[in-house]
């Protein structure tokens, strides 16, 4: 197997990397999470313009690039690593998917995303489901040429930054996938901030009337789509979280160098050695776990879920514990909001439940490999 | 002793408490409980909405807090050089 990078995707992580270095500012990013408008517009428009990776692993029909999970893996790592909270996973690699599979009129919508016009999110978890979307108990029902929405969402993730959602929703034969604009003058929606400094909304539809063409790819069978969509997210944030720990590693062992205590530096005490070694050795199950789930996500379903389980449970406890022992590790300033390992801290927390909690994905693993 | 028992005991139900919010314990939601006091870069929403419980929306923030048990008055490995010469006499 190759785990090299190729001469393009080696530029791709190189440009992106020097593009966040020089451009993505920790404080101005978290300024606009706390107090602006949740992301920074300008930002994003580099992406879109200058760089091209909303297209990168997108096709050429849609205006990509051509490439594939490898692409998505680099450019979610070096987000990571920059801790970039603009909405790249749920807008290009969740959303994304999901209008490619669909086709037809969502592929005019899905060349708008790639130029960076279009913002796209995923509405899926409920009340009563939590994040097993496939427990949905949302309603579309058919009425002459329209379609009648009637559900809550919950924790729909970049959904108020959003131009459309994507709504999923019980039809006659299963789950159905519906294009909705965002107009906050028609939803009854809740928007607010998440602790990891992202925004998401609380949906309400109470009979939103939708034209025929909302509803994307087939009735009833949008399950397939979607299961493979909550994949690809999750082997995204866990390429992310790769970057996020390299960051808080490389970070931690440099404060434990500078720190000093009683006469030497902190970083001479053998018990915060083999910490840092414990978390050096959680990063690098996490990376090949990565490369393992990435390098499946193109094959039969099951095999694709097994590997995605097998890297987000791995991901799930490097993350938990890389987190908290760089946290443990800066001492009382891994508690402020002045240095970055707090900020990461957060992101690393929050992606531990994403697509799937670290339990869940034992679960998933477990049924896969019984059957 | 006591010290490194009791916020490693508290570390591990706060931790629990987080994974039970599930889904809900994403969202920043301090006006719910308002555990620490106001927060000076935090708007509260004019309806006050919390989604979900305030159980759920407080577990994230117990959670952050509580890393610090293991670090402040004398960091637990700290406690644990203390045991190793007094308790062990190393």
């Amino acid at each position: 197997m190759d785990f090299n990078l190729s001469k393009e995707q080696e530029l791709l992580r190189d440009g992106l990397g020097r593009f966040l270095s020089t451009r993505y500012d920790l404080e101005k990013s978290r300024a606009a999470a706390k107090t602006g408008a949740g992301w920074q517009p300008d930002i994003w428009r580099g992406f879109a313009d200058e760089l091209g990776i909303l297209g990168a692993a997108l096709p050429e029909e849609v205006g990509g690039i051509g490439g594939g999970p490898v692409e998505v893996m680099v450019i979610a790592e070096a987000l990571g690593r920059a801790l970039v909270v603009e909405p790249y996973v749920d807008t290009v690699v969740v959303a994304g998917g999901l209008l490619l599979r669909a086709g037809g009129p969502a592929t005019a919508l899905l060349q708008k995303v790639v130029a960076g016009t279009a913002i796209v999110a995923l509405a899926a978890a409920e009340p009563g489901s939590g994040d097993h979307w496939q427990d949905a108990s949302t309603v579309a029902d058919r009425h002459g040429d329209e379609w009648v929405l009637r559900g809550s969402k919950i924790v729909a993730m970049s959904a108020p930054l959003a131009t459309h959602l994507l709504v999923t929703a019980r039809t006659a034969g299963g789950i159905s996938l519906f294009l909705v604009d965002a107009d906050w003058s028609a939803i009854d929606a809740h928007h607010y901030r998440t602790v990891d400094d992202r925004r998401a909304s609380d949906l309400v539809f109470d009979g939103l009337r939708l034209p025929a063409g909302a509803l994307l790819g087939q009735e009833g069978q949008a399950w397939p789509s979607l299961a493979q969509a909550r994949d690809e997210g999750a082997a995204a944030i866990c390429a992310e979280a790769v970057g996020c720990m390299r960051k808080v590693l490389a970070d931690t062992v440099e404060y434990c160098k500078q720190r000093q205590q009683f006469g030497q530096p902190i970083g001479s005490f053998q018990v915060l050695q083999h910490r840092m070694v414990d978390m050096y050795m959680e990063l690098e199950q996490a990376v090949a776990a990565v490369y393992l789930a990435v390098l499946n996500l193109e094959a039969a379903p099951d095999v694709r879920a097994r590997a995605v389980s097998a890297a987000k449970a791995t991901i799930g406890r490097a993350a938990r514990f890389v987190g908290q022992q760089a946290v443990q590790l800066h001492g009382g300033m891994g508690m402020t909001e002045e240095l970055a390992v707090g900020h990461y801290f957060k992101r690393l927390t929050a992606l531990q439940f994403e697509f799937g909690s670290t339990d869940y994905h034992i679960a998933r693993y477990a049924s896969l490999t019984k059957s | 002793m006591l010290k490194v028992l009791a916020t490693e005991l508290s570390q591990s139900l706060t931790e629990l408490a987080l994974e039970a919010a599930g889904p809900r314990g994403r969202a920043y939601q301090p006006h719910a409980t308002w555990p620490g006091g106001p927060v000076s870069d935090f708007e509260p929403p004019p309806d006050g909405y919390v989604s979900g419980d305030a159980w759920q929306a407080v577990g994230p923030l117990r959670y952050f807090n509580d890393r610090a048990g293991s670090i402040y008055a004398g960091s637990n490995e700290i406690q644990r050089n203390i045991l190793a010469k007094a308790a062990l006499g190393l």
